[in-house]
Protein backbone atom coordinates (compact mmCIF):
# COMPACT_ATOMS: atom_id res chain seq x y z
CA UNK A 1 0.00 0.00 0.00
CA UNK A 2 1.64 3.29 -0.76
CA UNK A 3 1.29 5.35 2.47
CA UNK A 4 2.25 9.27 2.99
CA UNK A 5 4.62 8.43 5.47
CA UNK A 6 6.68 5.86 3.31
CA UNK A 7 6.09 7.44 0.47
CA UNK A 8 8.07 11.28 1.78
CA UNK A 9 10.75 9.57 3.57
CA UNK A 10 12.02 8.27 -0.32
CA UNK A 11 10.97 11.42 -1.78
CA UNK A 12 14.03 13.22 -2.83
CA UNK A 13 12.53 16.42 -4.25
CA UNK A 14 12.67 20.24 -2.98
CA UNK A 15 9.04 21.15 -3.83
CA UNK A 16 7.52 18.63 -6.29
CA UNK A 17 5.04 16.26 -3.22
CA UNK A 18 6.38 17.97 -0.07
CA UNK A 19 2.74 18.44 0.19
CA UNK A 20 1.26 15.14 -0.29
CA UNK A 21 -2.50 13.91 -0.31
CA UNK A 22 -2.88 10.35 -0.21
CA UNK A 23 -6.45 8.44 -0.85
CA UNK A 24 -7.02 4.74 -0.81
CA UNK A 25 -10.42 5.62 -3.33
CA UNK A 26 -10.82 8.91 -4.95
CA UNK A 27 -13.24 10.06 -7.98
CA UNK A 28 -10.44 11.48 -9.99
CA UNK A 29 -6.43 12.69 -9.07
CA UNK A 30 -6.74 15.57 -11.22
CA UNK A 31 -10.60 16.56 -10.26
CA UNK A 32 -8.88 16.79 -6.43
CA UNK A 33 -6.05 18.62 -7.39
CA UNK A 34 -8.07 20.91 -9.32
CA UNK A 35 -10.25 21.73 -6.40
CA UNK A 36 -7.14 22.24 -4.25
CA UNK A 37 -5.77 24.49 -6.99
CA UNK A 38 -8.68 26.43 -6.79
CA UNK A 39 -9.11 26.74 -2.86
CA UNK A 40 -4.53 28.12 -3.21
CA UNK A 41 -2.71 24.90 -2.77
CA UNK A 42 0.77 25.67 -2.99
CA UNK A 43 2.63 24.57 -6.43
CA UNK A 44 4.23 20.86 -5.98
CA UNK A 45 1.34 19.71 -4.11
CA UNK A 46 0.70 16.26 -5.30
CA UNK A 47 -2.54 13.89 -5.08
CA UNK A 48 -1.97 9.78 -5.24
CA UNK A 49 -4.71 7.33 -4.91
CA UNK A 50 -4.96 4.04 -5.24
CA UNK A 51 -8.28 3.78 -7.04
CA UNK A 52 -9.98 6.23 -9.60
CA UNK A 53 -13.80 5.67 -9.51
CA UNK A 54 -14.02 8.29 -12.05
CA UNK A 55 -10.28 8.36 -14.12
CA UNK A 56 -10.40 10.33 -17.35
CA UNK A 57 -8.66 10.52 -19.96
CA UNK A 58 -9.19 13.14 -22.92
CA UNK A 59 -12.57 14.08 -23.53
CA UNK A 60 -14.17 12.29 -20.47
CA UNK A 61 -12.81 9.07 -21.95
CA UNK A 62 -11.97 6.65 -18.75
CA UNK A 63 -8.87 5.73 -17.71
CA UNK A 64 -8.87 1.96 -16.00
CA UNK A 65 -6.27 0.53 -13.67
CA UNK A 66 -6.12 -2.11 -11.60
CA UNK A 67 -5.97 -1.15 -7.65
CA UNK A 68 -3.17 -1.41 -5.68
CA UNK A 69 -0.57 -2.04 -9.05
CA UNK A 70 -0.14 1.06 -10.30
CA UNK A 71 0.52 4.85 -10.58
CA UNK A 72 -2.15 7.01 -10.54
CA UNK A 73 -1.25 10.96 -9.27
CA UNK A 74 -1.66 14.56 -10.05
CA UNK A 75 0.48 17.07 -9.28
CA UNK A 76 -0.49 21.04 -9.22
CA UNK A 77 1.82 23.76 -11.07
CA UNK A 78 1.77 26.62 -11.08
CA UNK A 79 4.37 27.98 -14.49
CA UNK A 80 4.67 31.77 -14.74
CA UNK A 81 4.88 31.30 -19.01
CA UNK A 82 3.75 32.92 -21.42
CA UNK A 83 0.62 31.56 -22.34
CA UNK A 84 1.59 30.29 -26.20
CA UNK A 85 3.70 28.08 -24.16
CA UNK A 86 1.01 26.32 -22.22
CA UNK A 87 1.08 23.71 -25.09
CA UNK A 88 4.18 22.96 -24.63
CA UNK A 89 3.69 21.61 -21.09
CA UNK A 90 2.36 18.30 -22.29
CA UNK A 91 6.00 17.89 -23.54
CA UNK A 92 7.72 18.51 -20.51
CA UNK A 93 5.12 15.91 -18.78
CA UNK A 94 6.06 13.52 -21.29
CA UNK A 95 9.80 13.51 -21.04
CA UNK A 96 10.17 13.90 -17.52
CA UNK A 97 7.85 10.66 -17.34
CA UNK A 98 10.07 8.58 -20.23
CA UNK A 99 13.15 9.81 -17.70
CA UNK A 100 12.25 8.15 -14.77
CA UNK A 101 10.89 4.97 -16.67
CA UNK A 102 14.27 4.55 -17.90
CA UNK A 103 15.90 4.65 -14.95
CA UNK A 104 13.83 1.31 -14.05
CA UNK A 105 16.24 -0.10 -16.39
CA UNK A 106 13.73 -0.59 -19.44
CA UNK A 107 14.42 0.04 -23.25
CA UNK A 108 14.90 4.04 -23.61
CA UNK A 109 10.70 4.57 -23.34
CA UNK A 110 9.18 6.04 -26.51
CA UNK A 111 6.71 9.00 -27.04
CA UNK A 112 3.83 9.25 -29.30
CA UNK A 113 2.37 12.79 -30.14
CA UNK A 114 1.15 14.18 -27.91
CA UNK A 115 1.82 12.65 -24.84
CA UNK A 116 1.73 9.09 -24.40
CA UNK A 117 4.74 6.96 -23.29
CA UNK A 118 5.25 3.48 -24.87
CA UNK A 119 7.64 0.33 -24.13
CA UNK A 120 7.42 -2.28 -26.68
CA UNK A 121 4.55 -0.10 -29.01
CA UNK A 122 2.46 -0.37 -25.91
CA UNK A 123 1.23 2.76 -23.59
CA UNK A 124 2.19 2.40 -20.16
CA UNK A 125 1.47 5.83 -19.15
CA UNK A 126 -1.59 8.12 -19.98
CA UNK A 127 -1.35 11.84 -19.15
CA UNK A 128 -4.12 14.59 -18.85
CA UNK A 129 -2.68 17.75 -18.55
CA UNK A 130 -5.69 20.40 -17.78
CA UNK A 131 -4.66 24.58 -17.54
CA UNK A 132 -6.93 27.01 -15.93
CA UNK A 133 -6.30 29.84 -18.39
CA UNK A 134 -7.82 33.74 -17.48
CA UNK A 135 -6.94 36.35 -19.51
CA UNK A 136 -3.08 36.93 -19.82
CA UNK A 137 -2.06 33.93 -17.29
CA UNK A 138 -2.15 30.37 -16.44
CA UNK A 139 -3.22 30.46 -12.95
CA UNK A 140 -2.38 26.65 -12.72
CA UNK A 141 -1.57 23.51 -15.02
CA UNK A 142 -2.59 19.81 -13.28
CA UNK A 143 -0.63 17.15 -14.26
CA UNK A 144 -2.49 13.84 -13.92
CA UNK A 145 -0.21 10.54 -14.39
CA UNK A 146 -1.34 7.39 -14.89
CA UNK A 147 1.41 5.05 -15.13
CA UNK A 148 1.31 1.07 -15.16
CA UNK A 149 3.42 -0.28 -12.95
CA UNK A 150 2.60 -3.43 -11.72
CA UNK A 151 -0.29 -4.90 -13.81
CA UNK A 152 0.06 -7.95 -14.82
CA UNK A 153 -3.18 -8.42 -17.69
CA UNK A 154 -5.45 -5.98 -19.06
CA UNK A 155 -8.70 -6.40 -20.04
CA UNK A 156 -9.63 -7.59 -23.83
CA UNK A 157 -9.73 -4.24 -25.95
CA UNK A 158 -6.53 -3.21 -23.70
CA UNK A 159 -4.35 -6.02 -24.36
CA UNK A 160 -3.13 -5.20 -27.26
CA UNK A 161 -2.34 -1.33 -26.49
CA UNK A 162 -1.55 -1.58 -22.99
CA UNK A 163 1.58 -2.72 -21.01
CA UNK A 164 3.25 -1.97 -17.93
CA UNK A 165 6.28 -1.49 -16.49
CA UNK A 166 6.37 -5.39 -14.62
CA UNK A 167 5.80 -6.56 -18.21
CA UNK A 168 8.48 -4.82 -20.18
CA UNK A 169 10.83 -5.63 -17.34
CA UNK A 170 9.62 -9.32 -16.64
CA UNK A 171 9.63 -8.43 -12.64
CA UNK A 172 7.92 -6.23 -10.21
CA UNK A 173 9.15 -3.19 -8.97
CA UNK A 174 8.72 -0.84 -5.81
CA UNK A 175 5.63 1.65 -6.85
CA UNK A 176 6.67 3.75 -3.93
CA UNK A 177 10.17 3.95 -5.52
CA UNK A 178 8.61 4.49 -8.93
CA UNK A 179 6.90 7.34 -7.86
CA UNK A 180 9.66 9.21 -6.09
CA UNK A 181 12.05 8.65 -9.17
CA UNK A 182 8.67 10.22 -11.34
CA UNK A 183 8.50 13.12 -9.30
CA UNK A 184 11.85 14.13 -9.03
CA UNK A 185 12.31 13.78 -12.68
CA UNK A 186 9.12 16.06 -13.25
CA UNK A 187 10.83 18.67 -10.70
CA UNK A 188 14.42 18.48 -12.15
CA UNK A 189 12.84 19.29 -16.10
CA UNK A 190 10.54 21.71 -14.39
CA UNK A 191 13.23 23.95 -13.88
CA UNK A 192 13.55 24.47 -17.46
CA UNK A 193 9.74 25.02 -17.88
CA UNK A 194 10.26 28.00 -14.97
CA UNK A 195 13.23 29.45 -17.06
CA UNK A 196 10.70 29.21 -20.09
CA UNK A 197 13.45 26.95 -22.09
CA UNK A 198 11.84 24.16 -23.44
CA UNK A 199 14.58 23.46 -26.23
CA UNK A 200 15.69 20.66 -24.37
CA UNK A 201 12.64 18.80 -23.50
CA UNK A 202 11.44 19.24 -27.06
CA UNK A 203 15.01 17.99 -28.11
CA UNK A 204 15.08 14.78 -25.89
CA UNK A 205 11.22 14.19 -26.98
CA UNK A 206 11.63 14.35 -30.89
CA UNK A 207 14.75 11.44 -29.97
CA UNK A 208 12.01 9.54 -28.61
CA UNK A 209 9.59 9.71 -31.00
CA UNK A 210 8.89 6.74 -32.69
CA UNK A 211 6.61 8.88 -35.77
CA UNK A 212 8.78 10.58 -37.84
CA UNK A 213 8.89 9.54 -41.71
CA UNK A 214 6.24 7.28 -41.21
CA UNK A 215 2.11 7.77 -42.25
CA UNK A 216 -0.17 8.27 -40.15
CA UNK A 217 -3.59 9.44 -39.53
CA UNK A 218 -5.08 12.29 -37.38
CA UNK A 219 -9.02 12.02 -36.65
CA UNK A 220 -10.23 15.28 -35.11
CA UNK A 221 -14.05 14.76 -35.02
CA UNK A 222 -15.27 13.86 -38.62
CA UNK A 223 -12.27 15.38 -40.31
CA UNK A 224 -9.95 12.69 -41.31
CA UNK A 225 -6.10 13.60 -42.37
CA UNK A 226 -3.02 11.21 -42.95
CA UNK A 227 0.31 12.40 -44.04
CA UNK A 228 3.76 11.18 -43.20
CA UNK A 229 4.61 12.52 -39.84
CA UNK A 230 8.04 15.02 -41.05
CA UNK A 231 8.85 17.38 -37.73
CA UNK A 232 7.67 19.15 -34.64
CA UNK A 233 7.05 22.91 -34.59
CA UNK A 234 8.19 25.09 -32.01
CA UNK A 235 4.85 25.30 -30.63
CA UNK A 236 4.25 21.40 -30.49
CA UNK A 237 2.57 21.09 -33.48
CA UNK A 238 2.52 17.97 -35.40
CA UNK A 239 3.76 18.75 -39.32
CA UNK A 240 2.37 16.12 -41.51
CA UNK A 241 3.62 15.50 -45.56
CA UNK A 242 0.28 15.67 -46.99
CA UNK A 243 -1.04 15.65 -50.67
CA UNK A 244 -1.79 18.95 -50.57
CA UNK A 245 1.11 20.09 -48.65
CA UNK A 246 2.50 20.59 -44.83
CA UNK A 247 -0.21 21.02 -42.15
CA UNK A 248 0.87 21.18 -38.56
CA UNK A 249 -1.97 19.53 -36.17
CA UNK A 250 -2.77 20.38 -32.56
CA UNK A 251 -5.25 17.65 -31.64
CA UNK A 252 -6.71 15.03 -32.50
CA UNK A 253 -6.47 11.04 -32.02
CA UNK A 254 -3.25 9.57 -33.84
CA UNK A 255 -2.60 5.71 -35.57
CA UNK A 256 0.39 4.89 -36.90
CA UNK A 257 -0.68 3.24 -40.08
CA UNK A 258 1.48 -0.23 -40.89
CA UNK A 259 4.57 -0.38 -42.08
CA UNK A 260 4.56 -0.80 -45.70
CA UNK B 1 -42.39 64.70 -7.28
CA UNK B 2 -43.71 62.11 -4.65
CA UNK B 3 -43.56 58.71 -4.50
CA UNK B 4 -46.87 58.09 -6.10
CA UNK B 5 -45.76 59.93 -9.23
CA UNK B 6 -42.53 58.44 -9.42
CA UNK B 7 -44.15 54.83 -9.24
CA UNK B 8 -46.79 56.34 -12.03
CA UNK B 9 -43.62 57.19 -14.61
CA UNK B 10 -41.84 53.69 -13.61
CA UNK B 11 -45.17 52.01 -14.61
CA UNK B 12 -45.37 54.11 -17.58
CA UNK B 13 -41.56 52.78 -18.85
CA UNK B 14 -42.60 49.50 -18.13
CA UNK B 15 -45.48 49.20 -20.39
CA UNK B 16 -44.17 51.13 -22.88
CA UNK B 17 -41.85 50.56 -25.79
CA UNK B 18 -39.16 52.90 -24.38
CA UNK B 19 -36.43 51.85 -22.67
CA UNK B 20 -35.98 54.86 -19.98
CA UNK B 21 -36.85 58.32 -19.39
CA UNK B 22 -35.15 61.11 -17.69
CA UNK B 23 -37.39 63.71 -16.36
CA UNK B 24 -36.00 67.27 -14.80
CA UNK B 25 -38.63 69.13 -12.48
CA UNK B 26 -37.51 72.14 -10.57
CA UNK B 27 -33.96 71.20 -10.38
CA UNK B 28 -35.20 67.91 -9.71
CA UNK B 29 -34.04 65.08 -11.49
CA UNK B 30 -35.68 61.48 -11.76
CA UNK B 31 -34.29 58.44 -14.26
CA UNK B 32 -36.07 55.49 -14.87
CA UNK B 33 -34.58 52.66 -16.93
CA UNK B 34 -35.82 49.48 -17.72
CA UNK B 35 -33.10 46.71 -16.21
CA UNK B 36 -32.09 45.22 -19.07
CA UNK B 37 -30.36 42.23 -17.15
CA UNK B 38 -34.47 41.33 -16.52
CA UNK B 39 -35.72 38.37 -17.93
CA UNK B 40 -38.47 40.33 -19.16
CA UNK B 41 -37.81 39.76 -22.98
CA UNK B 42 -36.50 43.00 -23.64
CA UNK B 43 -34.29 41.78 -26.65
CA UNK B 44 -33.37 45.36 -27.13
CA UNK B 45 -29.55 44.86 -27.16
CA UNK B 46 -29.45 41.92 -29.29
CA UNK B 47 -30.86 43.94 -31.77
CA UNK B 48 -28.21 46.33 -32.06
CA UNK B 49 -25.55 43.37 -31.90
CA UNK B 50 -24.08 43.31 -35.62
CA UNK B 51 -21.62 46.48 -34.78
CA UNK B 52 -18.78 44.01 -33.62
CA UNK B 53 -16.77 46.81 -33.15
CA UNK B 54 -13.61 45.41 -35.72
CA UNK B 55 -10.83 43.73 -34.05
CA UNK B 56 -9.27 47.16 -32.01
CA UNK B 57 -6.03 46.62 -32.60
CA UNK B 58 -4.74 43.07 -30.89
CA UNK B 59 -6.52 44.19 -27.66
CA UNK B 60 -3.38 45.08 -25.49
CA UNK B 61 -4.62 44.61 -22.30
CA UNK B 62 -7.65 42.50 -21.55
CA UNK B 63 -7.28 42.67 -17.86
CA UNK B 64 -7.95 46.10 -16.77
CA UNK B 65 -11.91 46.10 -16.87
CA UNK B 66 -11.78 42.53 -14.78
CA UNK B 67 -12.78 44.37 -11.95
CA UNK B 68 -15.86 46.86 -12.43
CA UNK B 69 -15.71 49.92 -11.10
CA UNK B 70 -18.94 50.32 -8.41
CA UNK B 71 -21.55 51.72 -10.11
CA UNK B 72 -22.55 55.51 -9.19
CA UNK B 73 -24.96 55.87 -11.65
CA UNK B 74 -27.04 54.08 -13.81
CA UNK B 75 -25.32 55.20 -17.29
CA UNK B 76 -27.04 54.35 -19.77
CA UNK B 77 -24.86 52.33 -22.41
CA UNK B 78 -24.84 53.40 -26.13
CA UNK B 79 -26.00 51.77 -28.59
CA UNK B 80 -22.38 51.75 -30.11
CA UNK B 81 -21.92 49.28 -27.31
CA UNK B 82 -18.37 47.04 -27.96
CA UNK B 83 -18.96 43.84 -26.32
CA UNK B 84 -15.79 42.02 -24.23
CA UNK B 85 -14.28 39.79 -26.14
CA UNK B 86 -12.69 36.32 -25.06
CA UNK B 87 -9.95 34.89 -27.14
CA UNK B 88 -8.56 31.35 -27.63
CA UNK B 89 -4.93 31.96 -26.09
CA UNK B 90 -3.64 28.89 -28.24
CA UNK B 91 -3.96 26.90 -31.35
CA UNK B 92 -6.57 24.07 -30.59
CA UNK B 93 -9.75 22.67 -30.84
CA UNK B 94 -12.77 24.47 -29.07
CA UNK B 95 -15.20 22.70 -27.33
CA UNK B 96 -18.02 23.65 -25.16
CA UNK B 97 -18.25 20.97 -22.64
CA UNK B 98 -15.89 19.07 -20.43
CA UNK B 99 -16.77 15.62 -22.38
CA UNK B 100 -19.22 15.19 -25.49
CA UNK B 101 -22.19 14.03 -23.47
CA UNK B 102 -21.62 16.80 -20.33
CA UNK B 103 -23.63 19.75 -20.39
CA UNK B 104 -21.79 23.20 -21.95
CA UNK B 105 -20.05 25.51 -20.04
CA UNK B 106 -22.23 28.72 -21.07
CA UNK B 107 -25.07 29.55 -23.51
CA UNK B 108 -26.23 32.37 -24.91
CA UNK B 109 -28.18 34.83 -22.53
CA UNK B 110 -26.36 33.01 -19.37
CA UNK B 111 -24.50 35.67 -16.90
CA UNK B 112 -21.04 34.54 -16.09
CA UNK B 113 -18.47 35.87 -13.34
CA UNK B 114 -14.53 36.70 -13.61
CA UNK B 115 -13.09 33.15 -13.11
CA UNK B 116 -16.44 30.90 -14.55
CA UNK B 117 -15.03 28.26 -17.07
CA UNK B 118 -16.39 29.79 -20.37
CA UNK B 119 -15.07 26.66 -22.76
CA UNK B 120 -12.18 24.08 -23.29
CA UNK B 121 -9.59 24.68 -25.67
CA UNK B 122 -7.71 21.13 -26.58
CA UNK B 123 -3.97 21.51 -27.76
CA UNK B 124 -2.00 18.40 -27.79
CA UNK B 125 -4.29 16.57 -25.08
CA UNK B 126 -4.41 19.47 -22.72
CA UNK B 127 -7.29 20.72 -21.88
CA UNK B 128 -7.22 24.13 -21.19
CA UNK B 129 -9.80 25.83 -19.56
CA UNK B 130 -10.58 29.28 -20.76
CA UNK B 131 -11.58 31.00 -17.89
CA UNK B 132 -14.11 34.87 -17.97
CA UNK B 133 -11.68 37.80 -17.09
CA UNK B 134 -14.76 39.81 -16.58
CA UNK B 135 -18.31 39.47 -15.34
CA UNK B 136 -21.34 40.10 -17.66
CA UNK B 137 -23.50 38.15 -20.20
CA UNK B 138 -22.71 35.57 -22.76
CA UNK B 139 -24.05 37.49 -25.85
CA UNK B 140 -22.61 35.48 -28.44
CA UNK B 141 -20.48 31.76 -29.22
CA UNK B 142 -18.47 32.94 -32.06
CA UNK B 143 -17.18 29.39 -32.65
CA UNK B 144 -19.17 26.00 -32.85
CA UNK B 145 -18.26 23.05 -30.78
CA UNK B 146 -15.55 20.68 -32.11
CA UNK B 147 -13.78 23.21 -34.45
CA UNK B 148 -10.54 24.34 -34.28
CA UNK B 149 -9.45 27.90 -33.24
CA UNK B 150 -6.92 29.67 -34.25
CA UNK B 151 -4.43 31.87 -32.12
CA UNK B 152 -6.38 34.93 -30.34
CA UNK B 153 -9.36 34.01 -32.36
CA UNK B 154 -12.22 35.47 -30.83
CA UNK B 155 -14.46 32.60 -28.88
CA UNK B 156 -17.07 34.88 -26.89
CA UNK B 157 -18.97 37.98 -27.25
CA UNK B 158 -19.76 39.27 -23.04
CA UNK B 159 -22.07 42.12 -22.15
CA UNK B 160 -20.05 43.23 -19.54
CA UNK B 161 -22.10 43.34 -16.45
Amino acid sequence: MLSKALIQERLQTRFVGRKLFVFETIDSTNACAKTLAEADTEEGAVVVAEFQTQGRGRLGRPWEAEANENLLFSVILRPSIPRPLAGLLTFFASVAVARAIDETGTAPAVCKWPNDVLLDGKKVCGILLENSLRGETIEYSIVGIGLNVNQERFPDPLRHRATSLRIALGRPIDRIDCLARVLLSLERAYEDVRGGDFEAILADWTSRCSMFGREITVTQNNDLVTGKAVGLKKDGGLVLQTPSGPRTIYAGDISLLPSP
Amino acid sequence: MDLSYIKKIIKLVEHSGVDEIEIEEEGKKIRVAKNRNSTGGYAQPMMQMPVYQPVQAPAPQTTAPSVPAPQTEEKPKSAEKTYHEIRSPIVGTFYRAPSPDAEPYVEVGQAVKAGDVLCIVEAMKLMNEIESDIAGTVVKIAVDNARPVEYNQTLFYIDPA
